[in-house]
């Protein structure tokens, strides 16, 4: 015998030793001759020594009828829930069948079987739910799509008559200065927009969708534009109206269209408020902050409701005033959005202040060692005239310059250049600059961009735009907004 | 902010230019106008006059030009700019009437900074 040949024996010792076999030895009549257990002793429930083998066996005996070579029968099920494996060996007459106990394995394999069964069923049913979830998200992408489109629709619906009507009472105005009507028709009409203004901001933030843009806001030509509001209206309640600007910055980077608001709201509430005496708009500076400060002397607020008056709809005395209630909850959650607070100074008889400071952003110049030259920009705009005077500009102060009039050579001179910022005009003649914006971020995400637009955005706020820069553009605010991003 | 003498020269260069084009500018505001006026207001023409009268309230207060730019501001809104709403043309004629009496007033080039 050789080595191998022990192990081989040892090997079929230890197996048969630690396993169930019942060897049956069924002679030519079909009676069990001998029943013998090599390995661990163990019965079969209905198999007895000279009687035949119990019908399920005997079943799967016949059917090997006429095989000369082994049969194996696996997983066979037997009386007792025992399942074996059924080995049928032809000796001379008789048929030797060794039974093999597999419950365990069998067990074992057909628990294994469920197993995957109710994985396999998690999985669909996760695959399922997953699905759903995904449309879910789609329906609710498209239902907050459509009403931001509806807010921005009736934002324009509601807004463009109010402008035709404040158009028409300024040619009135102009042309019978004697009438007060004009006056009245825009002080009225200006009411209804900051309404609508403030509804339409309620609206938005109400659904988490109020997003800020950034732009570089000329503090001096917005006052202008307050003033030219808020003059007429105060004259026409017989107010004085003061608007006073001081300090060294002349421009912040923030929501300009929402700094209006706050603005708007503020002057609108305290010519209501004030019956004689004046109304004043007070912006100082310092090179990190801009202070706004609206002052009257109208009839004041008591202290126990100085923060009743920031609550939304919340209004004093809603008998003896017009409003909805919202111009001072807007104004707070602006405020604080664009990184301040509003603080409010009053007392009964004696006016109100409302004050609010702003963050300037980052506009240092040549002071911060902040320089232009050597940065790589990208130029699109399909407007000739300013394309030019943009380039002159820009490679004024050192940048490379590289323009494009179109989004699609816009594209191809992205891809063929290293850029460091993009400054695009957000309607082309073959596009919308914002898209360009969008695409060259999502391929370069360390790209800074630039959007410059004539009209108020109709979009919320846009990761892939870094400012936005209101046309039209002064050379000077040009660099500001270039200090800024860069 | 320093500009370079140079770029003084070059941005004087690209004033005189845009006023040398604004002639034409007002000529094609007046025949896309004149072209709703006479056919009716289509797609087409709108766009058509939206388009330069945009391009006008975008660059005109650039160049010193604050008055006629406020007004295209005004006739572009009237317009609907970049918005699917309905058209007031009576404030377009308005609006409009305000802008070429705009043109009417640019005073000379060297006047304006």
């Amino acid at each position: 015998m050789t080595a191998s040949t022990d192990t081989t024996g040892y090997l079929q010792q230890e197996v048969l030793r630690n396993a169930r076999y019942l060897v049956l030895t069924v002679d030519k009549h079909g009676l069990v001759a001998r029943q013998e257990c090599p390995g661990i002793q163990w019965r079969i429930e209905g198999v007895t020594t000279g009687r035949k083998l119990p019908d399920d066996l005997q079943g799967i005996i016949e059917s090997t009828n006429g095989q000369i070579a082994p049969q194996l029968i696996p997983y066979v099920n037997l009386q007792g829930n025992l399942i074996a494996d059924v080995h049928v060996l032809n000796r001379g007459d008789d048929r030797q069948i060794i039974l093999q106990d597999v419950s365990g394995p069998h067990d074992d394999k057909r628990k294994l079987q469920q197993k995957a069964h109710e994985v396999t069923l998690l999985l669909e049913h996760q695959a399922e739910l997953n699905r759903q979830l995904e449309q879910k998200k789609r329906e609710a992408e498209r239902a907050s799509q459509a009403k931001s489109e509806f807010i921005a629709s009736m934002s324009h619906e509601f807004k463009s008559p109010i402008s035709s009507i404040l158009i028409h009472a300024d040619r009135l105005r102009a042309t019978t200065p004697e009438a007060c009507e004009p006056a009245a028709i825009q002080g009225a009409a200006w009411y209804l927009l900051t309404l609508v203004d403030n509804l339409l901001t309620q609206a938005r933030s109400g659904e988490g969708e109020l997003h800020l843009h950034q732009a570089v806001v000329d503090v001096r030509c917005l006052l202008e534009d307050l003033t030219e509001i808020f003059s007429n209206q105060a004259q026409q309640r017989g107010l004085q109206f003061h608007v006073s600007c001081s300090g060294v910055s002349r421009f912040l980077v923030t929501d300009e269209v929402r700094l209006k608001q706050v603005l708007i709201n503020l002057l609108s509430n305290a010519v209501r408020y004030t019956n004689q005496g004046h109304v004043s708009l007070v912006c100082e500076s310092t090179p990190s902050q801009t202070r706004f400060r609206v002052e009257d002397s109208g009839i004041g607020i008591a202290q126990p409701d100085l923060e009743a008056i920031f609550r939304p709809f919340e209004r004093l005395n809603p008998g003896a005033s017009s409003g909805a209630g919202l111009g001072l909850a807007i104004s707070r959650s602006l405020v604080e959005a664009m990184g301040g607070e509003i603080q409010v100074q009053s007392e009964p008889g004696k006016g109100s202040t409302f004050s609010f400071e702003l963050d300037n952003g980052d506009l240092a110049g040549s002071d911060s060692g902040k320089s232009l030259s050597g940065v790589t920009v990208l130029l699109v705009e399909d407007d000739e005239d300013l394309k030019e005077t943009y380039r002159v500009l820009l490679e004024d102060w050192g940048m490379e310059v590289f323009t494009s009039s179109s989004f699609l050579a816009a594209v191809e001179m992205f891809r063929s250049r290293s850029i460091h910022l993009v400054v695009a005009d957000q309607y082309l003649g073959d596009g919308n600059g914002r898209d360009l914006l969008e695409r060259f971020r999502a391929e370069n995400p360390a790209i800074r961009t630039i959007l410059c637009s004539g009209a108020e955005p109709s979009f919320s706020g846009d990761p892939s735009i870094d400012l936005l820069l209101n046309k039209p553009v002064s050379a000077e605010r040009l660099y500001a907004a270039l200090l800024h991003v860069v | 902010m320093i500009f370079s003498a140079r770029t003084r020269e070059l941005l004087a260069e690209q004033q005189q230019r845009y006023f040398r084009s604004l002639p034409q500018k007002r000529a094609q505001i007046e025949r896309c106008w004149e072209t709703i006026q006479v056919n009716g207001p289509t797609s087409a023409n709108t766009d058509e006059l939206r388009l330069h009268v945009h391009r006008l309230a975008g660059s005109a207060g650039s160049y010193g030009l604050g008055g006629v730019g406020d007004a295209a501001k005004q006739l572009d809104l009237a317009l609907g700019s970049g918005a699917h709403v309905a058209v007031d043309w009576q404030t377009v004629d308005l609006t409009m009437a305000e802008l070429l009496q705009q043109f009417g007033q640019i005073p000379p080039l060297g006047s304006v900074v």
